[in-house]
C-alpha cells in the first residue's frame, strides 16, 4: 500500500466546539486514509463524530466555533489543516467531493437542478460546454435530461440523490465522499443507489468513503472499514476482517446488534450503558463505562493502537494482553 | 401551475376589492343620517343637484337597488363631486395620490435599498449590537406618532437649525424648472421622507438580516460552498437569492402601512397630496372625498399586495405549487 | 411552560425570570406609573384643565412646569387628565378586540369548517385594508364620541386577535392530552374552553398589550385630524393644537407627543416581553 499514491490522509484529529458556553470534543483521535481507487468505510453510530469528519476534511466547519486543535488532513500530499477560507476553496469538489445525506435541504431550492448541476462544471471544467456536460452527468447518474430544467423539491428522494452525485461529480473529483448516501431513502431507492456508486467508481476511477451507520451497506461495497466511537478511531482494516473477527469489543457489538442476534437469554444484543460524553476529554479509552471486558487499565490510560496501519488493527487493552 | 396561482390570486383580489367597494357602501348608505349628506357633503349644493343625486344613486329605492346603482356609478367613474374643491371626487383623488406617490416612491425605495445593503454587510459580521439597534429602532418607528415625529423634525430642522424647510413641496421663490428646481424639491422632500422611512427602514433591515443570518446557516450552502465556490459566488448566488425572498414580502405587504404614515406625515408638512385633502375635508365635511379615498387607498393596498404575491411567486418556485394545491 | 433541565432559560422562579427581561419590567413599572397618575391626577391638579386662564403660551419653568397653550390652559394638567383618556380607550378597546377575537379565533381553529374559512377570510381582509382611513372615515361620518371611537378601534382590531387566537388553539388541539380529554368523555365545548384555551392564551395576551399600545395610537391619530369631542382631553387634540404653534411654541407639540410615544413604546415593549414569556415554543437555544 505505501506505493499507492493516498488522497486523503487523517491523523489523530482532533476538533472541539463552542456550545452554550462550554466545549464539546467532537473529535478527539480520529484517523484514516483513502488511497487511489479504493472504496472505504466509516462506520459508527450519531454521535460517533463521522460526519463531522467528514466536514472537517473539506474545512466545512463552522468557522469561529469549531477549532482544530490537534491532528492533520493531508489532501493529495499538501497539509490542509489549517487552511484558509480562501485556500479550501481550491480544494472542495477537486480533489475531493462530499455528497450529503437528505438532498432536500442541501440543495438550493429557488434554483434549478440544471444550473446548479452547472455550477459544478463552470468551476472545475471551464473548458467544457456547460449545458452538454450537464446532460452528460444526468445520463451518467441515470437521470433524464428534463430533470435540467426542474427544481429540486419537484423530484424525488433518489432522483435528488442522484441529481447531488451529478453535482459533486461535476467537479471531477478523485475523492467523493458520501455521507450516509442512503439512510433517508427507502430500501429500493437505497439499492439503486449504492449499485450506481459502485458503477460510478469504476467506470470514473475514483475513491470512494463511504460513512455509514448500516454495516451491511458497508460490508458489501468496501474493501476497508474504519470504526468510530465517541470521537475517537477504534479499529480499522479489511472489511471482512474487521467485521467477522472484530479486535475491539465495540466493533463486537455493533455487529451482533446488527445482524439481530439473539442472546440466549431470547433478549436482542445491545450495547449497555449511555452514549458518550463529548464534553469530555478522554485520557482512557472512551468506549469503557459500556465496554462487558474492561479493566482496570481501560479506566486511566489511552490504549495504544495495535496492528498496523495498512492492516487490521485496533486501540484496545485486551490486544495488550495478548487475550484476543 | 404559475397560471393557477395566479389566477387564484388575482380572484381573491378582486374578492376583496368587492368586499371594499360593499363596504363603501354601507358606510355611506348606514350610518345614521341622510346619504344623501354623505354623497354631497355638508356644503349648501343647490336643491336640483340634491335632486339629482337622489335619483342617480335611488336613495327613494330600497337596499338592494341603491346598491346596484352605487356599483354602477362607481364602474362609471362617478364617486361624486366635491363642492369644496369643485371637482369630482375621482379626479380630485387620484390628482392628490400622484402627489402623494410623489413623496412615497422615492422614500420607499431609498428605505428599502439601504435597509437591504445595511442588513447584507451586517449579516456576515452578525454583530449583536447591530442587531439590538434595529431592534430598538424598528420599536420605537412602530410606537411614534408619525404625526409627531414629523412635529419634531420640523422644530428641530426647520425652526432651530433652520437648515430645510418646513412645509410644502415646493418653494415659492423656485425656479420652476432645471436643477434648481430639482435641488428645492428634494429640500422639501427630506424630513417627510425621513418620517416615511424610518420604520420601513428598520423593518427590512431586521428581516433581512435574519433571513440572512438563517440562509447561511442552511444546509445547501453547505453544498455550494463544498463545490469549491469562491465566498462571493455563495454569497450572492445561493444566501441572497434565497436570502431576500421574505423581504419582498415585507415590502411589499407594508405598503398599507406606509401609505397611512404618509397621508399623516403630510398633513403636518402641508404636503399637498392626499394628506393635505384629508384634513381639508374631514374639517369641512367633504364626506364624498372622504369616501373616495378610502376606495382608492384601499383598492391601492388590494393591488399592492397581489403584485407582492405575484413577485414572491416568481422569486420562490416552491410557492406555485404549494398555493396551486391549496 | 415546561420546564427544560439545563434551560437556563426556563428555570427558576418567577421572580427570577422576570428579571431576565429588564425592558419588560422597566415597561411594565412606567404603566403602573401612568395608571398611578390617572388616578391621583385629579387630585393634584383639581378643576377643569380645559379651563380657560390669561396666562397664554408661556414657556416651560416657573409655575407651569410644561408652559401653557393659547389658551392659558397648563400643559402638564392636560397632559395628566390626558392619562386617563388613553388608558381608558387603550383598555377597553384591546379589551373587547381580545375577548371577541379570542372566542372567534377559537371557535374557528377548533372546529374548523366554512366558520373557519369565513373567519379567515375576514381576517384576511381586514390586514389589507387600511384601517386608520377606514377608522378616520367611520368616524367622521358617524360623529365624535369616546365610545364610538373605542367601538371602531375594537372593530377594526379583533380580526388580528381571531388569527393568533386560532393558530395557537389549532396548535394545542392537536396535542396527545386534548384526545386524552375526549377519551374521558369530556364534550368538545368543554374541552375547547376548559383544556386548550387556556393554553393557548399566553400569546393572546401578549397581543392584546399590543393592541392596548395600537389603540392609543388610532385614538391619538383621530384626535390630531380633530375627530376627538372638543371636550375630551386628548393627547392627540393637543397635538393638533401643537401644529398651529409650531414656530412659536414647541412645548406644545413636544410634550403631548413625547407622553404618546412613551405610552405606547412601553405597551408595545411589555407586550413584546410578554410574548416571549409566555411563548410556548420558547426551548432555549
Amino acid at each position: 500500500m505505501p506505493d499507492k499514491r493516498l488522497i486523503l490522509e487523517v491523523d489523530g484529529l482532533h476538533v472541539t466546539y463552542a456550545s452554550r458556553g462550554r466545549t464539546v470534543h467532537a473529535l478527539q483521535d480520529a484517523s484514516l486514509f483513502v488511497a487511489e481507487g479504493e472504496v472505504v468505510g466509516l462506520a459508527g453510530e450519531s454521535g460517533s463524530g463521522k460526519s463531522t469528519l467528514a466536514r472537517a476534511v473539506l474545512g466545512l466547519l463552522p468557522q469561529g466555533i469549531t477549532r482544530i486543535i490537534d491532528g492533520r488532513i493531508v489532501i493529495a500530499g499538501d497539509d490542509v489543516t489549517h487552511y484558509s477560507p480562501r485556500q479550501w476553496e481550491g480544494v472542495r469538489g477537486n480533489p475531493v467531493a462530499i455528497v450529503f445525506q437528505d438532498p432536500l435541504s442541501f440543495l438550493n431550492p429557488v434554483m434549478r437542478v440544471g444550473d446548479q448541476i452547472g455550477e459544478s462544471v463552470r468551476r472545475h471544467d471551464p473548458a467544457a460546454r456547460t449545458t452538454a456536460r450537464s446532460m452528460e452527468l444526468l445520463e451518467l447518474v441515470k437521470l433524464q435530461p428534463a430533470v435540467l430544467r426542474r427544481y429540486p423539491h419537484e423530484l424525488s428522494g433518489g432522483m435528488r440523490q442522484r441529481a447531488m452525485l451529478a453535482i459533486a461529480l461535476g467537479c471531477k473529483p478523485r475523492l467523493l465522499i458520501a455521507d450516509e448516501p442512503t439512510t433517508a431513502l427507502d430500501a429500493t431507492t437505497q439499492t439503486e443507489i449504492l449499485a450506481l456508486l459502485r458503477e460510478l467508481r469504476a467506470t470514473l476511477d475514483m475513491s470512494l468513503l463511504v460513512i455509514s451507520h448500516d454495516l451491511g451497506l458497508l460490508r458489501w461495497n468496501c474493501d476497508r472499514v474504519y470504526v468510530m466511537y465517541a470521537g475517537h478511531t477504534l479499529e480499522w482494516g479489511p472489511t471482512g476482517d474487521v467485521l467477522a473477527r472484530s479486535a475491539h469489543p465495540y466493533t463486537r457489538g455493533l455487529v451482533d446488534a446488527s445482524r439481530l442476534r439473539r442472546l440466549p437469554d431470547d433478549h436482542f444484543a445491545t450495547i449497555g450503558g449511555d452514549v458518550p460524553d463529548l464534553h469530555e476529554r478522554y485520557r482512557c479509552c472512551p468506549f469503557f463505562s459500556r465496554c462487558t471486558q474492561v479493566m482496570d487499565v481501560c479506566r486511566q490510560q489511552i490504549p495504544p493502537a495495535r496492528g498496523n496501519r495498512d492492516g487490521h488493527g485496533a486501540r484496545c487493552w485486551l490486544l495488550e494482553d495478548g487475550r484476543e | 401551475m404559475m397560471g393557477r396561482y395566479v389566477r387564484s390570486r388575482v380572484i381573491w383580489a378582486a374578492l376583496m376589492v368587492l368586499g371594499i367597494v360593499i363596504l363603501g357602501f354601507l358606510i355611506t348608505h348606514i350610518l345614521p343620517g341622510d346619504p344623501v349628506d354623505v354623497l354631497v357633503g355638508d356644503y349648501p349644493a343647490p336643491p336640483e343637484y340634491i335632486a339629482q343625486v337622489r335619483h342617480e344613486f335611488g336613495l327613494d329605492q330600497s337596499l338592494a337597488a341603491q346598491l346596484w346603482l352605487y356599483l354602477a356609478n362607481l364602474a362609471r367613474g362617478n364617486l361624486g363631486f366635491s363642492f369644496l374643491n369643485r371637482e369630482p371626487v375621482l379626479s380630485l383623488v387620484l390628482h392628490r395620490a400622484g402627489v402623494t406617490l410623489l413623496l412615497m416612491i422615492p422614500s420607499l425605495v431609498l428605505a428599502s435599498v439601504l435597509g437591504v445593503l445595511i442588513a447584507v454587510r451586517a449579516a456576515a459580521r452578525a454583530g449583536r449590537a447591530l442587531d439590538s439597534f434595529l431592534t430598538g429602532l424598528s420599536l420605537v418607528g412602530y410606537s411614534i406618532p408619525v404625526f409627531w415625529l414629523a412635529q419634531i423634525l420640523i422644530v428641530i430642522f426647520a425652526v432651530q437649525l433652520a437648515w430645510l424647510p418646513a412645509q410644502g413641496m415646493t418653494s415659492v421663490r423656485s425656479s420652476g424648472t432645471g436643477a434648481g428646481a430639482l435641488v428645492d424639491f428634494l429640500r422639501h422632500l427630506a424630513l417627510p421622507a425621513f418620517c416615511i422611512t424610518i420604520y420601513y427602514l428598520a423593518v427590512v433591515a431586521r428581516v433581512t438580516r435574519s433571513s440572512m443570518i438563517e440562509m447561511l446557516h442552511q444546509d445547501f450552502v453547505l453544498t455550494a460552498r463544498a463545490k469549491g465556490l469562491s465566498e462571493r459566488a455563495v454569497l450572492w448566488r445561493h444566501v441572497l437569492r434565497n436570502g431576500l425572498i421574505p423581504v419582498i414580502t415585507v415590502i411589499g405587504y407594508n405598503f398599507g402601512y406606509s401609505l397611512t404614515g404618509a397621508i399623516l406625515t403630510e398633513t403636518v408638512f402641508a404636503w399637498p397630496g392626499l394628506g393635505g385633502l384629508f384634513i381639508s375635508s374631514i374639517s369641512n365635511r367633504d364626506y364624498p372625498v372622504l369616501a373616495g379615498i378610502f376606495l382608492l387607498a384601499a383598492i391601492a393596498v388590494v393591488l399592492a399586495n397581489l403584485i407582492t404575491d405575484l413577485l414572491y411567486a416568481v422569486a420562490d418556485p416552491r410557492v406555485r405549487i404549494s398555493a396551486a394545491l391549496a | 411552560m415546561t420546564r427544560n433541565p439545563g434551560d437556563p432559560n426556563t428555570e427558576g422562579n418567577g421572580i427570577r425570570r422576570i428579571s431576565r427581561y429588564p425592558a419588560g419590567l422597566a415597561s411594565a413599572s412606567f404603566i403602573l406609573l401612568l395608571a398611578g397618575v390617572a388616578i391621583v391626577g385629579p387630585v393634584l391638579y383639581p378643576g377643569d384643565p380645559l379651563a380657560i386662564s390669561e396666562h397664554t403660551l408661556l414657556r416651560p419653568g416657573g409655575a407651569y412646569w410644561l408652559g401653557t397653550d393659547d389658551l392659558g390652559r397648563d400643559v402638564l394638567a392636560e397632559l395628566v387628565y390626558g392619562v386617563r383618556v388613553s388608558l381608558f380607550v387603550g383598555f377597553v378597546a384591546a379589551f373587547a378586540a381580545t375577548v371577541a377575537g379570542t372566542a372567534v379565533g377559537a371557535i374557528a381553529g377548533y372546529f374548523g369548517g366554512w366558520f373557519d374559512t369565513v373567519v379567515m377570510r375576514i381576517a384576511e381582509f381586514f390586514q389589507v385594508m387600511p384601517t386608520f382611513i377606514l377608522a378616520v372615515v367611520i368616524v367622521a361620518l358617524a360623529g365624535p364620541g369616546l365610545t364610538r371611537v373605542i367601538a371602531v378601534i375594537a372593530l377594526l382590531s379583533w380580526p388580528q386577535t381571531a388569527r393568533v387566537a386560532r393558530g395557537e388553539v389549532l396548535r394545542v388541539s392537536r396535542l396527545d392530552f386534548v384526545d386524552g380529554a375526549r377519551c374521558l368523555g369530556i364534550p368538545e365545548w368543554r374541552i375547547l374552553f376548559g383544556e386548550v384555551l387556556p393554553n393557548a392564551i399566553g400569546p393572546v395576551i401578549a397581543l392584546g398589550t399590543l393592541v392596548v399600545g395600537y389603540a392609543i395610537l388610532l385614538e391619538a391619530s383621530l384626535s390630531f385630524l380633530g375627530l376627538s369631542s372638543p371636550d375630551t382631553v386628548s393627547w392627540g387634540r393637543l397635538l393638533s393644537v401643537g401644529q398651529r404653534f409650531l414656530f412659536s411654541a414647541w412645548w406644545l407639540s413636544a410634550f403631548p407627543g413625547l407622553a404618546i410615544f412613551l405610552t405606547v413604546l412601553a405597551f408595545n415593549l411589555l407586550g413584546d416581553t410578554l410574548g416571549e414569556m409566555l411563548n410556548p415554543r420558547r426551548s432555549g437555544n
